[in-house]
């Protein structure tokens, strides 16, 4: 059951991530031009949207009027789990759905906390001092800024890796995908203690895994801070 | 009405308010509707959008449009409940810690944190499958009041603790006044705006809990809510059949209440906050 799941969220939680950073701080960074204005009201318009109601927003669209892919599951009837080609495009299929709802909205929070956090930063002395020193926009963008600017993400990409459980157990339920969410949710249904205490345990051992390693590489990024 | 005058320059804060003075509008008609919502096969099933109905029909024999009604009024009514409940506990909670500080506010705090970080989901479908065929609109509006209140009483506490450093504690404690009454005709004003701009976000929080638990199947499936609705539209194949109207009104409306609930709560935060509020002023002045 496992591999399914850590396998789909580790995937769009870094996805989301790096694209939502990357727009962001681009959205940030230009803040009067007309198209940063139109991708924040999106990711603003997208962003209180819970998980089902976009999940099943894009299964009616893509699953069922466009018939691109399958309504659910984890890969086709009758098809065994193995290394072929085929095996491996149809759980590139059967998951592109769940994967794409995350990596939306995944996108419009990262994008929001990121704007915020690069408008601080561009009010600094040294953007201004390296802008006055007429550094290209891109270098100052690229250098200065989101470097700056990414030290508070990354501790919120392990807390978000701790927080996909419960919209982990949403998706999976939506698009009836064979994962650790899936699991539980019968657990809990058929009141299988044992089994809920397991995933419970599970979920908790990883996310201070997740956390304890932030900590520990976080000088790479960090130069202020050093371990004595 | 000064401040509402004020946050209706904001066009966010115009277009959410729109848009929920539709939805009320909406709620509120349901209290016209003849029959008893709750009974099946009134009108004729599965009839698509016409001038007598005007979102069609559904497999359940009822009117669509007045299922709808009665779904916003009873999602509002449920959220509203949640909300109002983890306020006052939140306020009852960061007043107390907040001004008395020490060893009351390490414990009441740890106990904060250990709500914090509770798995709700997990919880909340235990909860409801033990007690599934009960659960009323206000049960289910006090389970989730009683999830929803520690991180703002966080906020409410380090507000406190910088209300507690400035002159007019001193003045107020020196010329005699009881702690009690300090804490409520000299604190709770600064707390307002805060609970204000946070009742809205919980609001949104607790119907969107009220969906999913729905979708799960895990709520009194009797009370038309959107997840009920949502669920039953599911549960009958609404979308293979293609019966249209019946699943797309409940995520159409949930869609717009999110949106709008959400735009409410993001201006008044920027109204609230002293630094957005002083680029206001120099973008009126521009």
């Amino acid at each position: 059951m496992s591999p399914w799941t850590v396998g789909l969220l580790s995937i769009s939680t870094i996805t989301s991530w790096i694209i939502g950073n990357i727009l962001g701080a681009i959205c940030g960074f230009f803040y009067n031009k007309r198209w940063a204005r139109i991708i924040e009201n999106i990711a603003m318009f997208i962003r209180p949207l819970p998980y089902y109601i976009l999940s099943l927003i894009l299964l009616v669209i893509f699953g069922y009027v466009l018939k691109l892919f399958p309504l659910g599951g984890g890969f086709s009837v009758g098809l065994k789990p193995s290394f072929s080609f085929r095996f491996i495009s149809d759980l590139f299929r059967y998951a592109f759905l769940p994967f794409l709802s995350m990596v939306i909205l995944g996108i419009s929070v990262t994008l929001q906390t990121m704007r915020l956090i690069v408008q601080n930063v561009l009010r600094e002395d040294f953007v201004v001092y390296a802008k006055a020193g007429g550094i290209k926009d891109r270098v100052v963008l690229f250098k200065y800024v989101i470097r700056n600017a990414i030290l508070p993400q990354i501790t919120g990409l392990a807390l978000s890796m701790g927080q996909i459980f419960s919209g982990a157990l949403i998706t999976e339920i939506v698009f009836s995908y064979p994962g650790i969410g899936t699991l539980l949710y019968n657990a809990i249904h058929t009141g299988d203690y044992n089994l809920i205490m397991g995933i419970t345990s599970l979920s908790i051992i990883a996310i201070s895994t997740f956390i304890l390693i932030i900590d520990l590489i976080y000088p790479l990024f960090d130069p202020r801070i050093r371990y004595k | 009405m000064k401040v509402l005058k004020d946050l209706l320059r904001d066009g966010k804060f115009r277009f959410g308010f729109i848009i929920l003075c539709f939805l009320l509008f909406l709620a509120i008609l349901s209290f016209f509707y003849p029959y008893n919502i709750k009974i099946w096969n009134v009108f004729p099933r599965d009839l698509p959008p016409s001038f007598q109905h005007p979102l069609g029909t559904n497999s359940k024999g009822q009117d669509v449009f007045w299922e709808a009604t009665f779904a916003i009024r009873n999602s509002l009514i449920l959220s509203l409940i949640a909300a109002l409940l983890s306020r006052i506990i939140a306020i009852i909670i960061g007043l107390i810690s907040g001004y008395l500080g020490g060893r009351v506010d390490r414990f009441l705090m740890s106990f904060n944190d250990s709500f914090l970080v509770l798995p709700l989901l997990p919880i909340l479908i235990l909860i409801s499958s033990l007690i599934k065929g009960r659960l009323s609109l206000v049960t289910l509006g006090l389970i989730l009041g009683i999830f929803g209140w520690s991180w703002d009483a966080r906020v409410i506490r380090s507000q406190i603790l910088s209300l507690r450093e400035r002159e007019f504690t001193n003045t107020a404690i020196l010329s005699g006044t009881r702690t009690f009454s300090l804490v409520m005709k000299e604190y709770l004003p600064f707390v307002i705006p805060i609970v204000f701009s946070t009742i809205i976000n919980n609001m949104a929080w607790a119907v969107g809990m009220e969906i999913t638990l729905a979708i799960l199947g895990l709520s009194n499936l009797e009370i038309p809510t959107l997840g009920t609705m949502l669920n039953w539209a599911i549960s009958y194949q609404a979308m293979l059949l293609g019966i249209w109207w019946w699943l797309l009104t409940p995520v159409v409306i949930s869609v717009l209440l999110f949106v709008s609930l959400y735009l409410l709560s993001v201006s008044i935060s920027e109204y609230l906050d002293p630094r957005t509020r002083i680029q206001r002023i120099g973008m009126a002045k521009e």
